[in-house]
């Protein structure tokens, strides 16, 4: 067992939603890690596992926070096979970390997370971190070919394999994408790469209506080939200009002839001349394109026809409560993530109850990535369908029946 | 895969009492009531058409029922909880492992009523399925939209995007493209109390645990699936297609890694060995140069600039790799003409002997060359012809074993070629199954990979899809597959049980 800090500054570093845990672990091997767990689970101990501390916000409030484990001092491993172009990577190792590895040989992992000088591989895996660019490359679960987790009494399991193809068992981990840290503690992760694109460009335009924009990536959507990014955003929450970032990538010779047709269609439609950027000037770009932040964010998840209908609907909501609001939007992939400014939580919880009246959950769905604390005990912020609860709480109730794996935090307050 | 006709199937022999008579005779009944009398199968003659898939084992199931709708599934589920029978769910019975074999005498669902396209989104590039539509007819189906569904078994003629969804099931264009756990949104399914409820959605993000992403590739074991929702791809503007012949499989080999260190991945990287060249000639008379010990298939497509510029570097690749012969197709006609023997060879291999038993492992890439060369050594070892018909671009190797069926010697040494060749890629770092599933045929050799503990967390898994309430039998669905036989907890799984014998592991072993 490992010796645990208490210093209170310390302390409060490891606080979510105001709860401070009474230590903080920093086991340094797979084994301390295990007892640790084992110990946890023999007392009943709650405990929350800390990758880069990015994404720990997003969740309802801890029950039974104890112990907060930061996997940092973990022994840290990359093992990259260019050849097969495969990685597996531990969980506390950092995604910018493992780029910059993968780049050596021209490869990269198909999605990509912000943030990424402090997201580790198990938090961005445990949250699913929703990418720009996946548009036409999916998201962390179409990447993700095997793991490896620590089970609630300390036990290493592994599911899927090393390869890049593998039906052997039932696909375990990928309940951990996205499983927020309630059914173990992610120990590493195997992903499919892919190559680095020969050529890489990005054209922005701006719009001053929904309807032109909305035809006009429709028409984009169905052309032969899907821009690698596709996101509408307006720039900043004081601006209702609409803008349309497209990010296209392949071989040289590719990537012109998309930008041609591209270009053709906005000039037939009397567009103002788009802005088009490439190499360093266009990583900037795409890195700060997400910048505003807020102190209420949700993310809605929808269908690429509905990406507008859903935006128009929340403006609508937003401006009738005079709240402004900045929503970025992966069109293709139907992820619309939105912030909204200087909204009290009165305001807060009626903008929240109108969307989720039109949640249909076939369609769309609906989470509060960040909100005051008090909101988290008015919403499950996961919105979870009531259908699906009961094979959830069967699930948590096979792995984690003692609570302890960031206990009461998941959907349906799992 | 092994086809070989087993005659000596106890089941086949196996008389009920009259009290178990009795019994069936009222499920039958109630089923009847349900999906109509034509919809159920309980004689026996009629029964042997049900007791096999593409695998070695058969089993009789104790009666087929055919519904016609989801609420339909779910009654007959019901039913089948009041007569206590387990319950296996059979698409088009084309899997190579064993998965829709009826052990334990369980009620056979047959899925192939449910084939409607249900919805075509084209804007939104989605359709729900039923399960029973049959993989190719979807693509057809939307072909003048200039759309296609990606996941394309080299079996798509005949099996159902059910059967594809419970094994995850792969093809030759999935290299570049992912297999179906890439292309399945959601799924409606029914579980083991009969109730009928929806897992993933329209949209690519959901909240909760990803119950989609743990339900496809259970072989059958979490419930029965009854609508899909699959996401539809553009037809791409361009494909080219060239075929290249080598005088190595170690030529063949290093094409295929100096192609995707090119910074490639092509639409398909299929490769066949002599032994398969051989077994086409006279079925398909190819006409592939003299001398060629392999031949590799690759395919380009995407934007018609950049496809005409890759194609031309993959060419260059083989020609630096000895190639003494590049064939390129341009267009439909010719590429169906490059494609003919590929799709056609297992068929083909009918030519050289009766039965074939068909490996799936999967290696690293970079370690092909190396377990193609050890497939060879045991092939001489054991005296076995074993050719080599594969998806080279993802290290999916499937040895084709070739024997006589009919002599038991020549069927035991298939077996055990088979199971040294899964232990070689296990070896290599790769895995016991690319895209047929476990079902019976690998059950035993989980643990090469797995152990208990593993193994214990999988089986957590079912118990959460399947115990609806804590008294329903874990193995409801589809008994006694994936895992082995002999763990830890036998005893919850009722492994011992005496009725349990994959007939085809216990006649042959
Ligand atoms: C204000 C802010 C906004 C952001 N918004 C976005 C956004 O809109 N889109 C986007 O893509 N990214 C966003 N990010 C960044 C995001 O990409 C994260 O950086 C990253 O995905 C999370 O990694 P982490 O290591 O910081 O995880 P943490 O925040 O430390 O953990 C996240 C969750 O995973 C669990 N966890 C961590 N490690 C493990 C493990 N090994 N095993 C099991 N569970 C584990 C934690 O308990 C926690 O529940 C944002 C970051 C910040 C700071
Ligand atoms: C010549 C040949 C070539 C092949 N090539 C390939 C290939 O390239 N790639 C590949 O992946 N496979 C291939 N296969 C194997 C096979 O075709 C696939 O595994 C296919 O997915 C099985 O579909 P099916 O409809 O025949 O299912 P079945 O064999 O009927 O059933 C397969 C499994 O799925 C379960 N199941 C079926 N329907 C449902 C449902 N609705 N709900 C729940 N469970 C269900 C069954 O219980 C069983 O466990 C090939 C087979 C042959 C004979």
């Amino acid at each position: 067992m490992c010796n645990g800090t208490n210093i209170n500054n310390e302390l409060l570093k490891f606080a979510v939603d105001g709860i401070t845990p009474k230590v903080i672990e920093h086991p340094s091997s797979i084994r301390e890690l295990s007892e640790l767990l084992l110990h946890c689970n023999q007392e009943n101990t709650g405990m929350i596992p800390f990758g880069g501390k990015t994404r720990i916000h997003i969740g309802n409030t801890p029950l039974n926070y104890s112990v907060a484990v930061n996997l940092e001092k973990l022994p840290k491993y990359i093992n990259h096979e260019p050849g097969d172009m495969t990685v597996v990577a531990s969980s506390n190792v950092i995604v910018r970390e493992l780029s910059e590895q993968l780049k050596i040989y021209d490869q990269k992992l198909p999605f990509e997370v912000e943030q990424s000088s402090y997201a580790t591989i198990g938090g961005s895996v445990a949250s699913d971190a929703e990418g720009r660019p996946q548009s036409s490359n999916g998201g962390i679960r179409d990447w993700i070919i095997g793991m490896e987790n620590l089970t609630n009494t300390g036990q290493i399991t592994k599911s899927g394999g090393r390869v890049v193809k593998n039906v052997q068992g039932y696909d375990l981990h990928k309940l951990h994408i996205g499983g927020f840290g309630s059914l173990g503690v992610i120990k590493d992760c195997a992903f499919k790469l892919q190559p680095i694109a020969e050529q890489t460009e990005s054209i922005i335009t701006t719009f001053d209506d929904f309807d032109t924009v909305s035809s006009l990536y429709m028409q984009i959507f169905n052309f032969h080939f899907v821009p690698e990014s596709m996101v509408l955003s307006n720039k900043t929450s004081d601006e209702n200009t609409i803008r349309l970032s497209l990010r296209l990538c392949g071989r040289k010779v590719g990537v012109e002839r998309q930008k041609k047709e591209i270009l053709n269609l906005f000039g037939e439609n009397h567009l103002i001349e788009p802005h088009i950027i490439s190499n360093d000037d266009q990583i900037n770009y795409w890195d700060t394109l997400p910048t505003q932040k807020s102190e209420l964010k949700i993310k809605i998840s929808t269908t690429p026809l509905n990406i507008v209908p859903t935006i128009k609907f929340v403006k609508s909501v937003a401006d009738s409560k005079s709240v402004k609001m900045r929503y970025l939007s992966d069109f293709a992939f139907g992820n619309i993530m939105i912030d909204f400014f200087d909204c009290n939580n009165e305001s807060a919880i009626s903008i929240i109850d109108e969307i989720n009246s039109q949640i249909n959950n076939l369609l769309q769905a609906l989470v509060i990535q960040k909100c005051d604390t008090t909101l988290k005990n008015h919403f499950d912020v996961f919105f979870l369908e009531d259908s699906n609860k009961p094979v959830m709480l069967r699930i948590k109730n096979q792995y984690d029946p003692n609570r302890i794996f960031n206990a009461g935090r998941f959907a349906g307050r799992l | 895969m092994i086809i070989i006709s087993l005659n000596s199937d106890k089941n086949k022999e196996k008389t009920y009492s009259w009290l178990v008579m009795l019994k069936i005779k009222s499920l039958v009944e109630e089923l009847a009531h349900v999906v109509g009398a034509d919809n159920v199968v309980w004689e026996k003659e009629d029964l042997i058409v049900y007791e096999y898939d593409g695998s070695i084992d058969r089993s009789l199931p104790l009666a087929v029922v055919l519904p016609g709708s989801a609420a339909e599934v779910s009654k007959c589920v019901k039913i089948s909880n009041k007569y206590n029978c387990s319950i296996v769910a059979r698409g088009a019975g084309t899997g190579l492992s064993g998965g829709a074999v009826p052990l334990k005498q369980s009620l056979v669902i047959c899925l192939t009523r449910l084939k409607r396209i249900i919805e075509v989104d084209e804007k939104n590039r989605l359709s729900v399925v039923e399960p029973g539509v049959v993989n190719i007819k979807l693509s057809d189906a939307i072909k003048d939209k200039g759309l296609f569904y990606a996941p394309d078994p080299s079996s798509q003629k005949a099996c159902t995007i059910g059967g594809n969804v419970s094994e995850n099931a792969g093809g030759p264009h999935c290299f570049s493209l992912g297999v179906t756990t890439n292309h399945v949104l959601g799924m409606e399914i029914v579980l083991s109390n009969g109730e009928i409820t929806w897992i993933g959605a329209k949209s690519r993000s959901y909240t909760g645990y990803d119950l989609r992403g743990a339900f496809i590739g259970s072989e059958g074991t979490f419930g029965i699936i009854t609508k899909i929702i699959v996401r539809l791809m553009k037809i791409p503007e361009s494909v080219s297609t060239i075929l290249a012949a080598f005088k190595s499989m170690d030529d063949a080999s290093n094409t295929v890694s100096e192609v995707i260190s090119a910074g490639m991945i092509p639409a398909a990287l299929e490769m066949m060995d002599r032994i398969t060249i051989e077994a086409c000639e006279p079925v398909y008379n190819p006409k592939y140069p003299k001398g060629s010990e392999a031949v590799l298939l690759i395919e380009i497509d995407g934007i018609t600039e950049s496809v005409k510029e890759e194609i031309d570097i993959v060419k260059k690749i083989c020609t630096q790799n000895n190639s003494i012969e590049i064939r390129q197709a341009n267009n439909e006609s010719d590429r169906v003409k490059l494609w003919e023997t590929r799709k056609g060879a297992i068929g083909a291999y009918g030519t050289i002997a009766p039965t074939y038993y068909l490996v799936d492992g999967v290696v690293p890439r970079t370690k092909l060359t190396e377990v193609l060369r050890e497939v060879k050594n045991i092939g001489r070892k054991l005296e076995v012809t074993i050719g080599n018909v594969f998806h080279a671009g993802d290290g999916n190797i499937h040895p084709a074993i070739l024997f006589d069926g009919r002599k038991k010697t020549e069927v035991n040494q298939a077996i055990r070629a088979g199971g040294e060749i899964l232990e070689v890629c296990v070896k290599a770092g790769g895995a016991l199954s690319g895209e047929h599933g476990i079902g019976t045929e690998k059950q035993d050799y989980m643990r090469l990979v797995f152990n208990e503990e593993d193994l214990r967390a999988m089986k957590k898994l079912r118990a959460a899809f399947v115990q609806t309430d804590k008294n329903v039998d874990v193995e409801k669905f589809n008994p006694y597959k994936i895992f082995p036989r002999g763990s830890n907890d036998d005893e919850i799984y009722k492994l011992n049980d005496p009725e349990f014998y994959p007939t085809g592991g216990e006649e042959w072993a």
